[in-house]
């Protein structure tokens, strides 16, 4: 019986034993992972440095045109300093208001493949102009010479925002005072958990029954912000309280305090948190912290215990209380007087001015950010410290946020009703500018206000496209032309403009035009111009749906586009850069580049890891894509873009506008040949604006592609080889003859052009007499009107006799002479 | 005793390795990135250095640009332009022609109606194996030249005909070289070229 009881007991110890070694080395194990993970995430932020994303540098020339406020402004940006008479150190400039002379000392630049060491630049600007460009150092002169690139903004862990890590002795001592009289006086005595502050906190909540007061420490804290949720459970309680032990152990106070007041939640902007105390100095006071005042620093510090609850910008009277409070408790622990808190009691606590936005591009870094995201894995951005160099155009980015807000400021002037309270329902506008050749996205803005709404409406809203399709189906068009060559779809290739219905899969679908007008029968140009849908549709009906569908497929259009007939009118939802990307192959003769954001990628040490070089792809036969630009170009001369040029815009353009049914969606694209345009008009929420795309969203393109092409060379659309332009009668269709009263140039392909001349205008004054213009430049272009009696064969009706239009008599010619080509 | 030397051993460990871990992991990270940027320039390099490229490398040479055209009639975003070509003319003499391409895109980005950096780039995206980029970039020079640039249409389309018949499109290559020969008769390029092509009733 002993011996059983003996060999239980010896069991049982052994069995304890097992235990106790299992859970000791469980436990051992456990503390190491938590060790390592607290350790590392120290250490990580402690050596981690930001990716810096770069706009496109300036590049400086004779001859380049250059508004002063725009360059000073600049070198403001890349933090130049202005100095009086004598540049003597790298980032000064001088300017010389007698002589109109820019002395500027750049400091070395590292932009890939074009490295530069400082040097000392003179610039002679006569009346907006760089005159000569020298180099002060050897007295010679310069072609060509670049500022370093502007640093956009630095991707940060947690927020991509505009961060600055502080050191601690850059921080006022009166402002680590006032945290740690708010949150941890005893900070400099225990061990990373305040036992004592615990066991009060505890009696305090018992008494109060419930939750009234925290025993945090700042360590604790930290932690808590660094790995932990916000739940409140025992188990992250003493998860907490185990990792506050490991990094107290491991680090020096000053270490933890300093991370601390750099990591530390200090409220909301939009959907970014203000981090960090030099952050939110800058958010709430626009200062850095050095600067604050004495009541300023206790607002800083009364909001860790809830940032939102005491926001000085949105609860200012519970900033002052709680500010009052932290300034009697410096008063009691002895870090101030009576009088210095008395002062600062004093002291305004108003809302404040937000400071601007500082990146200039919010919407473009998120969508880059996406991008690397992909192609990078996590963490890199944020501690590698690479150097990505895009090609924003800063000038052109801050003209499109600018005519944004103007834009869109202007509209709600003049419509009222299109007002709203709520910042979140205001009507919204977003803009791309691509350089066609090249595919660069030059500028690009996602919304009205970045810190309202992060919703980048270039990229993540897809809306339906209205009239900006229809150049789509008549490209689709000219190409079936050029294969068949049988004059079906010339530019002057007539087409009917009625009512009409369209049979497809035992459905009818029958297009309206805007108000219910009828132009009858009209050329294609007329058609396209005037952008009317029945006679789209049509056309659309007889080159196939399929083809035009396809020939959206190949511009670039990604977002599926339905094979329905109502396609042919935009009934299709697709995002503003899509329409940007396809319209750019259209500028660039049919050929597509690939849209690049981003042109260099550099280690921190400089290294080349990334090179984006230009892409390129025939999509479009140069002849189709040069006579449906030629065609745009008369829907801004004449057409529903005819604002365009009323409103001072007379470089040589295409264009078209864009409305949806329900007038959800305002739309503009237009390019010049260097430059393409998309600007877009609309509520989030598909409210209806009750505004054509000509009214809401061409005034805003014209105002940024007025601004955004000054200085630039005035260069015309080139025609390709294949096609010819010829001066031909408005009326008939036919060339011209020098007594004709309304001419213009036409693109036909070549061998299509029309060999007879036009047989109303052939010798002496004609009844409507006007002199006769040959030249395309400021061409009116007035209604066509077919001779009395002329046939108006159109494509369609011959085809489709189930059309409701009414045949014209028929000419007595066997053969309709205005369209034999 | 014992344990409180194993404990501060370790603790002076960790501390030590902590921060050269991290390091190492870091260096490591980058070094991953370089070494992407290094397999991309081999991949280049053995791209450069396919069976075919010394056949064209030749030509190329051979095959000179005219002479740019006087900076001085130009507009100061045409000439700055020129200017890069001009640097990148001289890395192309070099035959460095990845850092060729950055000088000719950067004169399409500053003038991207100029027809010399598109004629350009397509000689070095040629020169660097990739046939079909050139003729678009040689297409978009044929484009942007005027009619009266004789001397540089001819020489596109010899080009064109060259990449061509390197690629084994003869029907191609014939049309571009006649085309040459028309603009300017006494292009030797041009008539060499047509001379080499087979006959076509050859398979």
């Amino acid at each position: 019986m002993m011996d059983m009881q003996r060999i239980f007991w010896k069991l049982t110890g052994c069995l304890f034993l097992g235990l106790l070694g299992t859970a000791s080395v469980l436990g051992w194990q456990f503390y190491h992972k938590l060790e390592d993970a607290a350790v590392t995430r120290f250490s990580d932020h402690r050596w981690a440095v930001p990716s810096k994303v770069y706009a496109r540098p300036l590049l400086l020339y004779p001859g380049l045109n250059v508004e002063e406020a725009a360059l000073f402004d600049h070198l403001a940006r890349l933090d130049y300093q202005q100095v009086e008479h004598t540049i003597r150190a790298r980032g000064d400039y001088w300017r010389n208001t007698q002589s109109g002379e820019v002395q500027i000392f750049l400091r070395e630049s590292t932009y890939p493949g074009q490295e530069r060491s400082a040097r000392r630049i003179l610039l002679s600007i006569e009346q907006g102009r760089i005159e000569r460009l020298t180099d002060l150092d050897d007295e010679t002169e310069i072609q060509a010479i670049e500022t370093e690139p502007e640093v956009i903004t630095r991707f940060y862990a947690q927020a991509w925002e505009e961060r600055r890590v502080v050191k601690l002795y850059e921080v006022p001592s009166l402002l680590v005072k006032a945290v740690l009289a708010a949150e941890d006086h005893r900070f400099f005595e225990h061990s990373g958990v305040d036992w004592w502050r615990i066991l009060g906190a505890a009696w305090a909540n018992i008494v109060g029954g419930r939750i009234v007061q925290g025993g945090s420490t700042l360590t604790q804290q930290l932690i808590k912000n660094f790995f932990l949720s916000q739940e409140r459970t025992i188990k992250r309680k003493l998860t907490e309280v185990c990792l506050a032990l490991i990094i107290e152990n491991h680090y020096s106070k000053l270490q933890i305090l300093e991370n601390y007041l750099n990591e530390i939640y200090l409220g909301q902007r939009g959907a970014k948190s203000i981090l960090g105390i030099w952050e939110a100095a800058r958010f709430y006071f626009g200062k850095a912290p050095r600067d604050l005042t004495l009541g300023e620093m206790a607002i800083i510090a009364g909001m860790i215990k809830a940032p939102n609850r005491y926001a000085p910008n949105r609860h200012p009277e519970r900033a002052i209380l709680r500010r009052n409070h932290i300034l009697q408790r410096m008063v009691t622990l002895g870090t101030i007087t009576e009088e210095e808190a008395d002062a600062a009691r004093h002291e305004e606590a108003g809302p404040r001015q937000m400071p601007p936005e500082k990146n200039k591009a919010p919407y473009f870094i998120d969508f880059i950010r996406k991008e690397l995201e992909a192609s990078y894995p996590a963490g890199t951005l944020t501690k590698a410290g690479l150097n990505i160099f895009t090609v924003l155009d800063m000038r052109l980015q801050q003209i499109a946020r600018e005519v944004i807000q103007t834009g869109l400021a202007e509209i709600e002037e003049k419509h009222p009703q299109l007002k709203r309270e709520m910042p979140e329902e205001r009507l919204q506008a977003c803009l791309v500018a691509i350089q066609p050749q090249t595919g660069h996205i030059l500028a690009l803005v996602g919304g009205r206000d970045y810190q309202v709404s992060q919703f980048n409406r270039t990229v993540q809203a897809r809306r339906q496209l209205g009239s900006i399709f229809k150049p789509v189906v008549f490209l689709a068009a000219l190409e079936k032309e050029r294969q068949q060559r049988d004059g079906r779809f010339l530019p002057t290739s007539l087409v009917n403009d009625a009512p009409f219905s369209w049979f497809y899969e035992d459905k009818e679908w029958s297009p309206r035009n805007y108000k219910n007008r009828y132009r009858g029968m009209v050329s294609l140009r007329k058609a396209l111009e005037k952008s009317s849908n029945a006679a789209t549709a049509r056309i659309a009906q007889e080159v196939g749906l399929e083809p035009a569908r396809q020939m959206a497929v190949r511009l670039g259009f990604t977002s599926p586009l339905p094979a329905y007939p109502s396609l042919a009118l935009g009934a299709a939802e697709v995002t503003p850069l899509e329409v940007a990307f396809a319209y750019s192959t259209l500028a660039n003769q049919g050929i597509a580049t690939r849209p690049e954001t981003i042109h260099w990628i550099t280690s921190r040490t400089g290294e080349i890891i990334e090179q984006h070089q230009m892409t390129v792809k025939r999509r479009v036969h140069p002849d189709d894509a040069y006579v449906l630009t030629h065609l745009l170009e008369g829907v801004m001369k004449q057409g529903t873009g005819v604002g365009v040029r009323r409103r001072g815009f007379v470089r040589p353009a295409a264009g078209k506008t864009g409305t949806t049914n329900d007038y959800g969606d305002a739309w503009f694209v237009g390019y010049t040949p260097d430059l393409l345009t998309v600007v877009w008009v609309g509520f989030d929420r598909r409210v209806s604006l009750n505004l054509s795309g000509a009214q809401a969203a061409l005034p805003i393109w014209t105002a940024f592609m007025k601004r955004a092409t000054v200085g630039m060379p005035i260069t015309d659309f080139s025609s390709p080889p294949g096609v010819t332009l010829v001066a031909i009668d408005q009326q008939t269709g036919l060339r011209a003859t020098p007594h004709c009263p309304n001419v213009m140039q036409e693109a036909f392909p070549k061998g299509q052009e029309p060999i007879l001349s036009c047989p109303y205008h052939t010798s002496g004054p004609t009844p409507h007499r006007s002199p006769v213009r040959t030249t395309s430049a400021d061409r009116q272009l007035s209604t066509p009107k077919l001779p009395v009696g002329a046939p108006p064969v159109a494509l369609s009706d011959s085809l489709h006799p189930a059309s409701v239009d009414t045949p014209s008599p028929q000419p007595s010619q066997s053969k309709p002479w205005w369209n034999i080509l | 005793m014992v344990e409180y030397i194993v404990i501060a051993l370790r603790r002076s460990l960790l501390r030590s390795l902590l921060p050269s871990a991290a390091l190492v992991l870091a260096c490591g990270g980058l070094a991953g990135y370089a070494q992407e940027g290094t397999a991309y320039n081999q991949v280049e390099e053995a791209t450069q250095q396919n069976g075919r490229r010394p056949q064209y490398r030749g030509m190329l040479q051979e095959h000179a640009a005219p002479p740019l055209p006087d900076p001085a009639v130009f507009s100061p975003q045409d000439r700055i332009a020129l200017h890069f070509v001009e640097q990148g003319q001289a890395a192309l003499r070099q035959e460095d022609f990845h850092r060729a391409r950055i000088f000719f895109e950067r004169a399409v980005n500053i003038a991207p109606l100029q027809p010399y950096g598109y004629y350009f780039l397509g000689r070095a995206t040629f020169a660097q194996g990739d046939a079909h980029q050139a003729l678009v970039f040689l297409l978009k020079a044929e484009l942007a030249l005027s009619e009266e640039n004789a001397d540089w249409m001819a020489k596109t389309k010899c080009l064109q005909g060259m990449i061509h018949e390197d690629s084994g499109e003869y029907e191609e290559a014939r049309r571009s070289y006649q085309r040459c020969l028309e603009i300017s008769p006494q292009s030797l390029r041009a008539m060499s070229g047509l001379a080499r092509l087979p006959n076509e009733s050859e398979p």
